[in-house]
């Protein structure tokens, strides 16, 4: 096997550079078929290389525009976002779409229909076309954040008007080929909530991106060493893996990038990857991000006290135990800061809160079976030293 | 013709070539580097890459490198990528419509050099302001497309930057830009890592590809001043390198592996490195002020006393002891220390063991010890044992013996030099203003027990040579060539031809006896001959302690214990305080058959030692062996000594020998028993001995160690692993 896949850091890997991450892809665009959907994760976790992935290579039969919200500041911009890229996909469209040239139906009339988007004032009015293709999926990266920016800019209620009308458009296209994937690392629910509006402007179906597999982690490991010409053992690589506690591409890609400024032509022992580990991945330039996550949670914005104590108790019961926890140890640490279940009950959703805000935020990460866990050992062992 | 300038602080202003001929130490960083660029594929979005470190370790040259690099070495590079180098304080910026002018400009500058205005700039100033963005940023792309190559942006302080531009919304724009442009590259540059990277809630979170610029390794450090050296052809550097490892290995922990200050080291190198090393330090030190004081001129008043109480304690400080020191409010030194981090001027510690408690120290090393040496009676005695410590541990022996250095220096100037050494040698032996004179300067030349580890033997078998072929009757000239065929050439039958000729000229040469003495029974056990030659020693002059001292060795050896008791027991007759005396014969006494170590024995290898610290052979080898085992005798000699020490700060041999001392002590007690005694010193021996008292902290505390300023932990390292 040869592999030309490269370390990709920071920017989306796409190309040979992407790792495809087909259970993944699978569950997003099965879940598309049935709804839109939000693509929720905690922010360097891979989510926009792969709706780069899904721009590029869409399920037969449809197409997917991607727009990207980063720096959009208003309701307006977005829009004319959508219709100028929409516009232009269908202009010059791939050759999914090359039907639309020779069933005759010009893409004029599709264009027609589309341009009768309108924004007025602080309302918005949608004269939705049915657009003439099977399918297509607008691609909203980076949502919520921009939904902050609106609200920063403008008022929260003009939030609250986008969000209803984005929830009418998409029951309205329901039955439709049309749908919407929403992407962020800032969770919607807590942002509503910051904003102090109405949860139920929110009615996404969401999945949250999953690390890598182990079997995929190594893979990844192998063909980026491979391609970066790194010699690393599977043992090596296996050990890379256990000491990270999670295949999260960034850190598996950041671990191999420390590899290969300390490789050496006999390769690198189990020692060596332990003392990259402590010395590097652990006290180096991640214990400056492990630092930041420990001090963000004390931001008065981030969480109400109560919240917070709950957090902060999470975070220090969890980092200490060998097993993940699930839904019943929550509720007992839960009970154990508010015995009094009159007290609890009115605090109902504080608890829900608390954990879908350190999954987004990148604390804690939910597996596959329900169970949560830090989202890195790098994390989990600072945590463990800062709480002792 | 004139060597090129060293550019400390502007590496630009190097040619291209000769830059990247002296870039040694970051070659594999750079290479890595270029992979990086040629890894991105076009049409795709590129892997930008931020480079970090503190001030001085090379990140505006390594940016230069790769702009010379890809010019002069890589022309497929150069082909697809337009390297483009901002100025280092790009003050122009305040916001992104500012970052893409600049970017027309910097583009101009570099393909259109010519240029002295730019018409380009000038249309879009004329804009209306909420567009000049969107339209500049057009305006560097058209610029890229038509020279059918990417833009590399090589921006140092790419932090002061993102500070400037100060707006989350802009950055996103920029983020996005990058994420999915794949005609732009950025590598960036910075003197810390900084919130807009590392804060979860910034738009370039963990979005470079990091590179940390780490402080050189002794083995970079030194290829760093070879490669500089080699390309300068500067073969004294080169000598100095090859000859003198100790120093060099003191200076890396002194410069803390700065390539800065490495090359600031450079020129004190070059320019002679004869002296004490601690007025070195000083020279370097004269030339860093400036650098220094500008940095920390330019801070408001309170942040300079709380720099300066962080900077004097020199381990990592926390809040409340600066508290005490500067007598501020803790809730003020706390907001002081948070700006002078900003400022990049102070770090936290990295890494305090248990303790949570956050502790500081200044970010840049040197100038710490700057501070040290320059600020405060104790900060520069601190140093002074600093330096002195780390010569003991790592050693190193300087000549300063400008005759004996001008003849090896002529000789080492190539083949028809030689002569001419000769010449210059002979003229001094001939013509020393007194015997004492030409005797020492001998002795520099061909060796004695002071120069032996410095001369050149090829050189000082040549000086022998042509002494005796100038002079055959030079009584002296023969002892010489006899002691250099001894105990330098290894040719004893030619050593001891040459004392007896030396004795044959001049039966009186006392020392010529003693040491054909000491050669015929080291090398071939005859104690006749040397019995016999070391009474004609002492008949000669009988007042002499050494005649009696080797028969004190020889009757060790042969006749028993008792001979050699009296032998040591005549020695102390003719010099009470012959420290040599006191430790043969608590050697002999030790050895005497059925005697075991008593209150005589140890009292000679104390009084030995006490005697003359300076005389490191038999008095520490006796206290060594008799002593080092034995608290009390410890204990009786190691607060004299090391006061001793503290009176002659130059004597490397002994504060060596008390180090040892110092961890006996520790061995056969405990650590923390040695560090009260230590601690019941006066303060002059804490000082001086203060590397090792951190020692016995970090031996029972290991996170003692934690707590120590980077290049202190060296040195305290080396003395844990002689316990």
């Amino acid at each position: 096997m040869s592999s030309s896949a490269k370390l990709k850091i920071g920017s989306p890997a796409t190309g040979d550079h992407y790792f495809p991450r087909a259970a993944l892809r699978s569950r997003l665009i099965k879940a598309l078929s049935r709804d839109h959907i939000a693509f929720l994760g905690p922010r360097r976790t891979g989510k926009t290389s792969i709706l780069r992935d899904l721009e590029r290579n869409p399920p037969a039969g449809t197409s997917a525009l991607y727009l990207d919200l980063q720096g959009i500041r208003s309701v307006p911009a977005w829009l004319s976002l959508m219709l100028k890229e929409t516009k232009k996909l269908l202009q010059t469209p791939p050759d999914k779409l090359a039907w639309l040239k020779q069933t005759g139906k010009g893409t004029s009339s599709v264009l027609k229909r589309l341009e009768s988007i309108t924004v007025l004032g602080t309302g918005i009015k949608l004269t939705p076309g049915q657009p003439a293709v099977d399918l297509w999926e607008p691609i909203a990266d980076e949502f919520p954040w921009f939904l902050g920016h609106v609200a920063a800019n403008h008022t929260p209620a003009e939030v609250d008007a986008t969000l209803n009308w984005f929830r009418k458009v998409r029951q309205e296209l329901a039955d439709g080929p049309t749908r919407f994937l929403i992407t962020g690392s800032i969770g919607l629910t807590g942002l509503l909530r910051r904003l102090g509006l109405s949860p139920a402007a929110n009615d996404f179906d969401s999945i949250d991106i999953e690390p890598l597999t182990d079997k995929e982690a190594l893979q990844f490991l192998e063909e980026r060493a491979e391609g970066e010409c790194i010699s690393l053992s599977a043992a090596a690589r296996r050990r890379i893996l256990e000491r990270l506690g999670v295949g999260w591409p960034l850190l598996l890609a950041t671990f191999l990038s420390e590899v290969q400024d300390y490789a050496t032509d006999k390769g690198l022992t189990i020692k060596d990857i332990d003392r990259l580990y402590e010395d590097n991945m652990v006290s180096g330039n991640r214990n400056k991000y492990c630092q930041e996550m420990f001090t963000r949670l004390t931001k008065p914005e981030m969480f109400s006290p109560s919240e917070r104590r709950l957090a902060l108790e999470i975070l220090r019961d969890l980092c200490r135990s060998t097993k993940a926890f699930g839904q019943d140890d929550f509720d007992t640490l839960h009970t154990r800061l508010i015995p009094d279940a009159e007290h609890r009950s009115l605090i109902a959703t504080e608890l829900d809160y608390v954990l879908e805000t350190l999954r987004h935020d990148g604390y804690l990460v939910r597996q596959r079976d329900g169970l949560h866990t830090f989202a890195s050992h790098i994390l989990r062992d600072f945590w463990r030293h800062r709480t002792a | 013709m004139e060597a090129p300038p060293f550019a400390l602080y502007n590496p630009a202003l190097l040619p291209p070539d000769v830059l990247l001929s002296e870039f040694t130490a970051r070659r594999p960083l750079l290479a890595r580097l270029l992979d990086i660029i040629r890894a991105n594929d076009p049409g795709e979005p590129a892997q930008h890459v931020l480079c970090v470190g503190p001030r001085g370790m090379g990140k505006t040259t390594l940016l230069c490198a790769i702009a010379a690099t890809i010019k002069l070495h890589e022309p497929e590079l150069a082909k697809q990528w337009q390297p483009v180098i901002f100025d280092e304080e790009s003050r122009r910026i305040g916001d992104l419509a500012d970052f893409w002018l600049e970017c027309i400009r910097q583009w101009e500058s570099e393909t259109e050099p010519t240029l002295t205005r730019s018409h380009r700039i000038d249309a879009l100033l004329a804009k209306p302001g909420p567009d000049i963005e969107d339209k500049a940023r057009e305006v560097f792309l058209s610029l890229v497309d038509a020279s059918g190559k990417r833009a590399l942006l090589l921006i140092d302080n790419l932090n002061d930057i993102f500070i400037a531009v100060n707006d989350a919304e802009s950055l996103m724009r920029l983020r996005s830009f990058l994420m999915s442009d794949p005609r732009v590259m950025i590598i960036g540059a910075a003197t810390r890592w900084f919130s807009d990277v590392t804060g979860l809630d910034k738009p370039f979170f963990e979005f470079f590809r990091p590179f940390d610029l780490h402080a050189l390794s002794l083995e970079e450090m030194r290829e760093c001043l070879a490669g500089v050296a080699t390309a300068r052809g500067d073969q004294r550097v080169l000598d100095t390198l090859r000859d003198r490892p100790g120093s060099i290995e003191v200076l890396h922990i002194l410069t803390g592996g700065n390539p800065r200050l490495i090359r600031t080291f450079y020129r004190l190198l070059n320019e002679g490195m004869n002296g004490e090393l601690r007025l070195q330090l000083e020279r370097l030190i004269d030339d860093y002020t400036p650098y220094h004081k500008a940095i920390i001129d330019a801070l408001p008043g309170q942040q300079q006393r709380v720099l300066d109480a962080i900077a004097l304690e020199w381990n990592p400080t926390d809040v409340g002891t600066v508290a005490r020191t500067t007598r501020l409010p803790s809730n003020q030194v706390s907001a002081q220390i948070k700006a002078l981090i900003k400022a990049g001027l102070i770090s936290e510690a990295a890494n305090m063991g248990h303790s949570k408690k956050k502790a500081y120290l200044l970010t840049d090393r040197f100038s710490n010890i700057h501070y040290l040496m320059r600020h405060g009676r104790t900060g520069k005695l601190k140093m002074h044992w600093f330096v002195m410590m780390l010569r003991s541990l790592f050693g190193d022996k300087e000549s300063a013996e400008m005759a004996a250095k001008t003849v090896k220096l002529t000789a080492s100037c190539g083949e028809g030099s030689v002569r001419d050494s000769l010449l210059l040698a002979q003229n001094v032996i001939d013509h020393a203003g007194s015997e004492a004179a030409r005797r020492e300067f001998w002795d520099r030349m061909t060796g004695s027990p002071d120069f032996d580890d410095e001369i050149d033997i090829t050189l000082a078998e040549k000086i022998c040579c042509q002494a005796i072929s100038s002079n055959p009757n030079d009584a002296y000239a023969h002892f010489k060539w006899g002691r250099l065929c001894a105990v330098h050439l290894k040719r004893y039958g030619q050593a001891a031809s040459a004392y007896r000729k030396a004795l044959e000229i001049d039966p009186t040469l006392t020392w010529a006896w003693i040491f054909l003495g000491a050669l015929v029974y080291n090398e071939w056990g005859d104690e006749s001959t040397a019995e016999s030659a070391n009474r004609r020693a002492i008949d000669l002059e009988p007042s002499l302690v050494t005649p009696w001292l080797n028969l004190g060795v020889l009757y060790s050896n042969r006749s028993g214990h008792k001979n050699a008791e009296a032998a040591y027991r005549k020695a102390l007759e003719i010099d009470q305080e012959s420290s040599m005396a006191h430790a043969g014969l608590a050697l002999a006494l030790a050895r005497l058959p059925g005697n075991s170590t008593n209150g005589e024995t140890l009292f000679h290898a104390v009084r030995g030692l006490l005697l003359d610290p300076r005389r490191h052979y038999l008095p520490n080898i006796a206290f060594r062996e008799l002593c080092f085992t034995h608290p009390e005798s410890l204990r009786s000699v190691l607060p004299e000594v090391s006061h001793w020490c503290t009176q002659h700060p130059d004597d490397q041999s002994v504060l060596s020998f008390m180090v040892d001392a110092w961890i006996a002590y520790a061995k056969v007690t405990s650590a923390s028993e040695a560090r009260e005694l230590l601690d019941a010193q006066p303060d002059e021996v804490k000082l001086a001995f203060e590397t090792v008292r951190d020692a016995f902290l970090a031996h029972d505390d290991k996170d003692h160690l934690h707590r120590l300023a980077p290049e202190r932990r060296a040195p305290v390292l080396k003395l844990l692993e002689r316990f």
